[in-house]
C-alpha cells in the first residue's frame, strides 16, 4: 500500500517539484500552503507523515506541529521539519515543537527519502 | 589705662624732657632710642619728632607716634598707613601722653598686622565672602561679591540677600528649613541660586556659618559661596554627551544586528529559487538517458547550481561569524562517530580524482565535548581541500588524543595530502577572508576560498586552532587541535557579554542539579555558566564577575560556607549576591557570612527563577500583551521572556481590561484588530481610569492606520509600530526594542 505523505510548503515551485519527486518515488502526496491547512488535511485525511516546510504564513511551521502534536488524532504522524540551512536555532525550536526529524532545505532528495523511509518503519 | 613702655626718638633735648616728662607722670616706662640701636621688643610705642626721623623708625615692631607740622602730612600719602598716629606742632606734652594713653588700649601692632592681612585675603579671596548681620542685612561683602554678582560694596549697603539677589528658585520652605538650621547655631551647606544684576542665574555652593557671640547670641552670618555655575553646565554636557554616545551605541548595534538579520533573510531568499532550479534540473535528468546532450547540460546547471549554494553558504557563515552571530551548543560525543560519519561523506569525493584516503584513528579515543555540526563542518573542508588538490595521489586523515599534565586532554586531527602544496607566500594570504591564495586557484578549482578562514575562526571559537605545514609539488598538513573538554562556559560568557544577558554563577557538584538548573534559567533569559567544585567555582566568579551566584552548601572538597566566605572576602566578587541551597534551615550562618538569601532543597527551578529575578537588577518589566493571534502572542511572549521580562496574555481588549484589575503591568503591547473589544476601544477605557492613565502602550498593528486613527493613537500611545514595516521577528526585536528604552526612560525620571 503507497504511502501518503503531508507536504507543507508555501512556495509554489518548490511544493510543485518536492511533490512530484515524491510521486516518482512511489508516495501518495497531499499538499498544504500553511500551516492552518495543514492541520485541517491532516485532521479530515490523516497522512503517513508529514514534511513541514517551517517559515509559513498565517500559523507557521512550529505552531503547527505544536498543534499536531497536542492533539491525540495527530499526535502519532511523524513529523519531518525542513530548515534553512545552518540555523541552529530553528533545529532546536522545531525539536522542542514536537518534530520528529529535520532536514536542510535545498532538499538533498536521496537524502530525505532515507530519512522518510526511517520514520516510516 | 595700662602703662606701656615708650620710647622716644626726639633731637630737640628740651622737646624731649617735656614728653618724657608727661608720659612717666601717667606712670608709662620711657626711654630715649637711636636708629642705631636695636628697639626691644617690649615697647609698645615709639614717640618721633619729624617726618625725616619716622623715616629712619620706619618698620620697627610697635606703634609710631610722630610730631609733625599740620602741612607735612599731606605731603607724604604713603606714611599715615606706617604710622599709628600724628601729634601736630607746636607741640604739648599732654596731647601726646593723651595719644599715647589711646595707643595702649589698641591690639598690639602684630595682632593688628596680622588682622590686616586676613581682611586682604578674605577682600582678594576668589570665593565670594559676605557676612550679614542677625537681621540678615549686609555687613561686608569681599571684591568677589562684586566681580561674580556685579554689586558692589556700596550697592549692598543696608540691603538683604532676598532684596538684593533673590532668585526666585528656591521654595520658602528651603529657606524655612535653612533658617532653622542657621537658628540652631549649625552651619548649612547646600547649593542657592542668585540672580546676578545683569538677570543671570549663578549657582554657588554654599557654607553658611553662624557666628556666636560671648553672650551666646548669634551676631553674624558669614557665607562662603563658590561659584558653580560653569561646573553644572560642564557636568551637563557630559551627561548629555554620555547620552549621545550611548544612542549611537545602541543604533550601531541595532544596526549591525538588522544586517544581520538581513543577510540571513536574503541567503533564505536565495537558497529558495535555488532550491528549484537544482531540483528541477536533477527530475528532468531522472527522465532523460544519461550520456545524452541535453543530461549533459542538465548536469551542468545542476553542478552550477550546487557551487552558487556553496558560495552563499560561505558567504553567510563568514558574515555571521564577523557580525558576532555564531553560536555554539556544546555536546559531548565519541569522536569516533563523528570520524566514520565525516568519512562516509567524503568517500565519493575521494574517487573523482582517483585518490587513496586512509583513516588512522584508534578505537580507544574517548568522547569530546564540542559542537558537532561545526566540528563535522571544519573536518569536511579540510577534507574537501585535500581532495580538490590532490590528483592520482592519498589523502590521510589521522586523529590522535593527547593527554596532558593536570588531567586535561586534547584532540589532533590531521589532514594529510600528496597534493600541490602551498606556497609559503599563498599560506600567508590562505587565513585572511576576502584575500585569496591565488585567484587563478579559484577560478580553477572553484570555491569562495572562505572554506579556511571559516573553519580557522570556528576551531578558535571552540578553544582550539588550525595551522598548516605545506610544501609547494608535495602536499600539505592542516592540523586541527582541540581541547578535549570543550569549555561551554566560554561560549555562554561569549554571548552573554554581546546580548547583555544576566550571568548566573551555578556551583554545585551534582550534574543533574545543574543541567535541570541551567535549562530552567536559559529558557528565562538568564546566562548560566556553571562549576562542579568549589574552588573552581570561585576561581570562575572573580575572573567571570556574575550578575548573581547559586550556591550548593554540601559539596566534597571545599564546602558551600567555605566558598561563600571566601567570594565575600575578595573585593572582586564581594557585591555579587549569592544565593545558598540548603537542606536546612541555616539562616543565620547564612546571614553571617552574607548570603543574600537562600533556597530549602528541593528547590523548583520557577522558585529559583523568581529569586534569581528578585536579586539581579535586569532590565525586568511585567509586560501585558495583548493579542488575540495565538501563535504571534506566543512568540511576543517568548521573546520577551528571553530577554528577563515577565509576561502576562490577553487575547482582547476585555480580558486585558479584566487582567488589569490583577495586576498591574509596566508596559502593554497591544494589537489593535481583535475580537469583542478591539486596540481602540481597550486605549479608551484605559485612558478614561485614572489608575492606568500614564500606563506606557506600544500598538502594533498589521494594519494600515488612516489619517484620523493615528491622530487618535498618538494620544493615546507611547508608540506605534506598523507590522507591515517588518518581518514578523524584526517585528518582536522591535517590540523589545521599545520596552527596554521606555523602561530605560522610567528608570532615568525614577531617578
Amino acid at each position: 500500500m503507497t504511502k501518503k505523505i503531508l507536504l507543507v510548503e508555501d512556495n509554489e515551485m518548490n511544493r510543485d517539484m518536492l511533490s512530484r519527486r515524491l510521486e516518482r518515488n512511489g508516495f501518495t502526496v497531499a499538499v498544504a500552503v500553511d500551516g492552518a491547512e495543514a492541520i485541517e488535511r491532516a485532521l479530515a485525511d490523516p497522512p503517513d507523515l508529514v514534511l513541514m516546510d517551517l517559515s509559513l504564513p498565517v500559523v507557521d511551521g512550529w505552531e503547527a506541529t505544536r498543534r499536531l502534536k497536542d492533539d491525540t488524532r495527530t499526535r502519532a504522524i511523524p513529523v519531518i521539519a525542513l530548515t534553512a540551512h545552518a540555523m541552529e536555532s530553528d533545529r532546536t525550536r522545531a525539536r522542542e515543537a514536537g518534530c520528529d526529524d529535520f532536514d536542510t532545505k535545498p532538499v538533498e532528495l536521496a537524502r530525505l527519502l532515507e530519512k522518510i523511509a526511517r520514520l516510516l518503519t | 589705662m595700662p602703662p606701656v613702655e615708650v620710647a622716644t626718638y626726639i633731637a630737640d633735648r628740651e622737646r624731649a624732657d617735656a614728653v618724657t616728662r608727661e608720659l612717666a607722670a601717667a606712670g608709662h616706662t620711657v626711654r630715649a632710642w637711636q636708629p642705631t640701636s636695636e628697639l626691644s621688643t617690649s615697647v609698645r610705642v615709639l614717640v618721633v619728632d619729624g617726618l625725616e626721623a619716622a623715616l629712619d623708625a620706619l618698620g620697627v615692631p610697635c606703634d609710631l607716634l610722630v610730631l609733625v607740622e599740620a602741612d607735612e602730612v599731606s605731603m607724604f600719602p604713603e606714611f599715615p598707613r606706617e604710622v599709628t598716629d600724628f601729634v601736630f606742632k607746636p607741640l604739648r606734652a599732654g596731647e601726646v601722653a593723651a595719644r599715647v594713653a589711646h595707643i595702649a588700649t589698641l591690639d598690639p601692632l602684630a595682632i593688628r598686622k596680622r588682622q590686616r592681612v586676613l581682611a586682604l585675603a578674605v577682600e582678594a579671596a576668589s570665593d565670594v565672602i559676605e557676612i550679614t548681620d542677625p537681621n540678615a542685612v549686609y555687613q561686608y561683602v569681599n571684591r568677589a561679591f562684586e566681580r561674580v554678582l556685579g554689586f558692589s560694596a556700596d550697592n549692598v549697603a543696608g540691603k538683604t540677600p532676598a532684596q538684593l539677589v533673590r532668585s526666585d528658585v528656591h521654595s520658602r520652605e528651603f529657606f524655612q528649613a535653612l533658617d532653622a538650621t542657621l537658628a540652631r547655631g549649625e552651619l548649612w551647606r547646600g547649593t542657592l541660586v542668585s540672580r546676578a544684576r545683569d538677570g543671570r542665574l549663578v549657582h554657588f555652593d554654599t557654607t553658611l556659618t553662624p557666628v556666636i557671640d560671648r553672650k551666646g547670641q548669634i551676631s553674624h552670618h558669614v557665607g562662603i559661596k563658590r561659584d558653580i555655575t560653569d561646573e553644572l553646565a560642564r557636568r551637563e554636557a557630559l551627561v548629555e554627551a554620555n547620552r549621545a554616545l550611548e544612542q549611537a551605541r545602541d543604533a550601531a548595534v541595532s544596526a549591525s544586528r538588522s544586517k544581520s538579520e538581513f543577510l540571513a533573510n536574503m541567503s533564505h531568499e536565495l537558497r529558495t529559487p535555488l532550491n528549484a532550479i537544482i531540483g528541477y534540473a536533477e527530475m528532468l535528468m531522472e527522465d532523460l538517458t544519461s550520456g545524452s546532450q541535453a543530461h549533459q547540460d542538465l548536469k551542468r546547471i545542476r553542478s552550477a547550481g550546487a557551487h552558487l549554494l556553496a558560495l552563499i553558504n560561505d558567504v553567510l557563515d563568514i558574515s555571521k561569524i564577523e557580525a558576532d552571530r555564531v553560536e555554539l551548543s556544546y555536546h559531548r560525543f565519541p569522536i569516533q562517530d563523528l570520524i566514520a560519519e565525516v568519512v562516509s561523506t567524503v568517500e565519493p569525493l575521494a574517487r573523482q580524482n582517483v585518490n587513496r584516503f586512509e583513516v588512522l584513528a584508534g578505537p580507544e579515543l574517548g568522547t569530546i565535548a564540542a559542537d558537532r555540526t561545526r566540528l563535522r563542518q571544519i573536518l569536511l573542508n579540510l577534507l574537501g581541500n585535500g581532495f580538490k588538490f590532490t590528483k592520482n595521489g592519498r589523502v590521510t586523515l589521522e586523529v590522535e588524543r593527547i593527554e596532558h599534565a593536570g588531567g586535561n586532554a586534547s584532540f589532533e586531527l590531521r589532514v594529510a595530502d600528496t597534493g600541490i602544496g602551498i606556497s609559503d607566500e599563498q599560506q600567508q594570504k590562505l587565513f585572511r577572508p576576502f584575500v585569496q591564495a591565488d585567484s587563478s586557484t579559484t577560478r580553477e578549482f572553484g570555491g569562495t576560498g572562505l572554506g579556511l578562514v571559516i573553519s580557522r575562526r570556528l576551531a578558535e571559537m571552540m578553544g582550539g586552532t588550525i595551522t598548516l605545514v605545506s610544501e609547494l609539488g608535495k602536499g600539505s598538513v592542516f592540523t586541527l587541535r582541540l581541547p578535549a573538554d570543550g569549555d561551554t562556559n566560554t561560549e555562554v560568557l561569549r554571548i552573554a557579554r554581546r546580548d547583555n544577558q544576566r550571568l548566573v554563577l551555578l556551583i554545585d557538584d551534582n550534574e543533574e542539579t545543574l543541567d535541570l538548573f541551567r535549562r530552567a534559567l536559559a529558557k528565562r533569559g538568564f546566562a548560566v555558566i556553571s562549576a562542579d567544585a568549589g574552588a573552581r567555582g570561585f576561581e570562575l566568579a572573580v575572573s567571570a564577575r556574575p550578575d548573581a551566584i547559586v550556591l550548593d552548601v554540601k559539596m566534597p572538597g571545599m564546602s558551600g560556607w567555605e566558598v561563600l566566605s571566601r567570594l565575600k572576602l575578595d573585593a572582586t566578587t564581594a557585591a555579587i549576591p549569592v544565593i545558598m541551597m540548603t537542606v536546612m534551615h541555616q539562616e543565620e550562618l547564612g546571614q553571617t557570612l552574607g548570603a543574600a538569601d537562600y533556597l530549602i532543597k528541593p528547590i523548583e527551578p520557577d522558585r529559583l527563577v523568581e529569586t534569581l529575578r528578585r536579586h539581579t537588577n535586569g532590565p525586568t518589566a511585567k509586560v501585558l500583551v495583548v493579542e488575540d493571534d495565538d501563535a504571534t502572542r506566543e512568540l511576543i511572549r517568548r521573546t520577551l521572556e528571553h530577554r528577563g521580562n515577565v509576561v502576562d496574555e490577553a487575547g482582547n481588549g476585555q480580558l486585558a481590561l479584566d487582567r488589569l484589575e490583577i495586576e498591574r503591568p509596566d508596559v502593554i503591547v497591544l494589537d489593535l484588530m481583535m475580537p469583542v473589544m478591539d486596540g481602540f476601544g481597550f486605549l479608551h477605557a484605559l485612558r478614561s481610569d485614572p489608575r492606568f492613565a500614564d500606563l506606557p502602550v506600544i500598538v502594533a498593528t498589521a494594519r494600515t492606520l488612516d489619517e484620523s486613527e493615528r491622530r487618535s493613537l498618538a494620544h493615546t500611545a507611547q508608540q506605534v509600530i506598523e507590522k507591515s514595516a517588518h518581518t514578523r521577528h524584526e517585528l518582536i526585536g522591535v517590540i523589545g526594542d521599545q520596552i527596554q528604552q521606555l523602561l530605560a526612560r522610567r528608570d532615568l525620571s525614577a531617578r
